[in-house]
């Protein structure tokens, strides 16, 4: 049985977490309603409690971002490029993850091993050797350089293959009996089963690509194939500063991430806890 | 139909003792052959690899002539019932049943009407649009059979298939499948540990034990003519008392003593045994069946003064356990002549429904008629063909 906690030990627990969850939330309240608000409010109010207040609302600075940027041609961008990484990803890491947890080959046992290292590197540490590398292709402000490098992950290939792996090997193995391949296996009898796994590694993979920054920076030159986060940059040194527009422009590109959260919640937290990632 | 041979088939991963040893076995057209024997003696590991899904170390794997050993499952043609039954979980019942028809890439027509036909003779029918979470274990249990059934398989292999079944429904299932492998007369291999299935369904029984083929042979058989103490005591429910003795000569006959007592062999148990004669003044193995231990009222020549130890009254018979002043042999081991129980205890079953209290003093009598003999090796000493 749970032990009872004291009165003021409740107390106290709730009211530090409600300071925290303060401080987590302020941010996106104060950029909410300073999208609302005129530019010259936003910044004079910023810091008092008047920021968090959005009277005498207006959707101005949202409709001053499609005038003055081309907003829609970076969202359909980034909806394209994050969303051709999550899909292809699926596909690629589903299938190489079932390889290594299913079926024999030789240096199955060493490649895997070398694919849960490159999970430890981060991107910026081999960012400048791929830079070279997408050069050489010719394919720099291209959306390929954007989706290409990405569609292969170590991550997802290693939550694919603890899900697989756990899957009862009788299912495949009466498949095999009943007359099926191994893609057949994979698409009729594996698939149907993992859709934890996939719904899990989509999400993952569309938070991690929907704000990526760094490198759509590198390899994109014009604003043809620039994705929301290198736009959103952009736009704020874009004359005149405008805060309120900048904070509108910033509402809009958070908003398809927080519906997917909300949509998906169950499945999101499903997959932090099998991946064993933190917050 | 089809006939399945194995000859020599061995099995041994890398840096291991082999699971199982040059195995001859051979399952006729149209039988149903059950190898049986303790967990973790291959018994699996041999089915697994008639089916394609474990590889053959060494030996040949033979379907009607035909050496298999490199062909993959699904070139088999060999339906297998899983022991967790392995129904897809994402399909209903009728598309688990159509999914192997499928495979083979039979018209829609056709792939109902044998769907249809599977359904019916197992009386499915009512469940087909079920999926399988929905299914009780009975029924579970039937469309694993059912898929395996729905094509046309040269043999059934069956992988332990009532082991997660109650009991009472163990039986029903027992008996539903043996009534359909003879009406389909297809060959089929069986795997289980346990022995009242294997004794119930086989046509032929194979007793395994630690990756080596001990005795095949029918049901009854292998009941009255054990070809070594493992058999004797793997085979019967409960199994075979196999004691150590000393045969002597007592007034030109050949006996043995218990405790006090001297028992006499009979006629019969010599000419079955015509070795013994030679053998008298040395040790030997004597199996004694529960059933062949009588209760008898004391003060009689040949009874055995015993104490009970427990008692399962099981209402048309009581099976009793004593403790008795005797050499009793354990008959799992590699030199059962030199393995003694530590507590010597001996086995009767006694019709009628008792009531023994531990610690109370019964008499036991012996029926020298249907006695077994093996050397202290643990191996019959008549000639079994």
């Amino acid at each position: 049985m749970r032990p009872q906690r004291s009165r003021p030990g409740m107390i106290l627990s709730y009211a530090l977490l409600s300071v925290l969850a303060l401080l987590c939330l302020a941010p996106v309240v104060m950029m909410l309603t300073g999208s609302l608000k005129p530019d010259e409010r936003v910044l004079t109010e910023a810091g008092t409690l008047a920021g968090f207040i959005p009277d005498q609302a207006s959707l101005q600075n949202y409709a001053d971002v499609f005038t003055r940027t081309d907003f829609l041609g970076f969202l359909i961008n980034s909806l394209f490029i994050t969303g051709t990484i999550v899909i292809c990803g699926l596909l690629v890491n589903a299938l190489a993850a079932y390889a290594f947890a299913r079926l024999h080959w030789h240096g199955r046992d060493l490649l895997f091993n070398l694919v849960l290292a490159l999970m430890i590197l981060p991107l910026e540490a081999i960012a400048v050797p791929l830079f070279y590398g997408v050069s050489l292709l010719g394919l720099r402000d291209t959306y390929l350089a954007q989706i290409l490098p990405f569609i292969a992950n170590a991550f997802s290939i290693y939550l694919f293959y603890s899900f697989f792996i756990g899957l009862p090997r009788e299912l495949e193995e009466a498949a095999r009996l009943d007359g099926a391949s191994t893609l057949r296996i994979f698409f009729s009898i594996i698939l149907p089963n993992s859709k934890p796994v996939f719904a899990s590694v989509a999400i993952l993979s569309f938070l991690m690509w929907w704000g990526a920054y760094l490198w759509p920076l590198m390899v994109t030159i014009g604003p043809e194939v620039r994705p929301l986060p290198v736009a959103i940059a952009a736009f704020y040194t874009l004359p005149p500063l405008q805060w309120g527009d900048i904070l509108a422009f910033g509402v809009m590109m958070v908003a398809p991430v927080l519906l997917i959260f909300i949509l998906f919640q169950r499945w999101f937290v499903r997959g932090v806890a099998a991946s064993g990632i933190k917050g | 139909m089809a006939s399945i041979r194995l000859d020599k088939v061995s099995k041994q991963y890398d840096g291991h003792d082999a699971i199982i040893e040059e195995m001859d076995l051979q399952i006729r057209d149209g039988e149903l052959l059950v190898l049986v024997g303790p967990s973790g003696c291959g018994k699996s590991t041999l089915l697994r690899m008639v089916a394609g899904l474990e590889e053959v170390s060494a030996g040949e794997i033979l379907i009607d002539d035909l050496v298999v050993n490199q062909l993959p499952p699904q070139k088999r043609n060999l339906a297998m019932v899983f022991q967790n039954y392995a129904l897809y979980p994402h399909m209903t019942v009728r598309e688990n049943l159509a999914f192997p028809l499928k495979m083979q890439r039979l018209l829609r027509d056709e792939v109902n009407r044998r769907v249809a036909q599977t359904a019916e003779l197992l009386s499915l029918g009512n469940l087909l649009d079920r999926r399988p979470k929905q299914l009780s274990g009975g029924q579970r249990q039937r469309v694993a059979m059912g898929r395996a059934m729905v094509r046309d398989a040269d043999a059934f292999l069956m992988d332990e298939p009532l082991s997660n079944l109650d009991a009472k429904l163990r039986v029903e299932i027992r008996s539903e499948i043996a009534a359909l492998q003879k009406r389909l007369g297809i060959t089929t291999l069986y795997v289980t540990h346990d022995q009242v299935e294997a004794m119930t369904l086989g046509h032929r029984v194979a007793v395994m034990r630690a990756g080596k083929l001990q005795q095949v042979a029918t049901p009854s058989r292998l009941y009255e003519h054990p070809i070594n103490v493992f058999v004797a005591g793997f085979i019967g429910n409960p199994g075979m008392n196999v004691l150590r003795v000393k045969l002597e000569t007592v007034d030109k006959t050949l006996a043995f003593r218990l405790g006090e007592h001297c028992f006499t062999l009979t006629q019969s148990v010599v000419e079955n045994y015509p070795d013994l004669p030679n053998r008298s003044g040395q040790m030997l193995l004597l199996g004694i069946r529960p059933a062949a231990i009588t209760l008898v009222e004391p003060g009689g020549n040949d009874s055995l003064e015993t104490i009970v130890s427990s008692a399962e009254p099981l209402g048309h018979e009581t099976i009793l356990h004593v403790d008795a002043d005797i050499d009793v042999v354990a008959t799992d081991t590699e030199d059962p002549g030199n393995t003694l129980l530590k507590r010597p205890v001996l086995t009767a079953i006694i019709p009628g429904h008792h009531h023994f209290k531990p610690g109370e003093t019964v008499h036991l009598q012996i029926d020298c008629d249907k006695l077994h003999c093996f050397d202290l090796q643990g191996t019959a000493l008549a000639p079994h063909d």
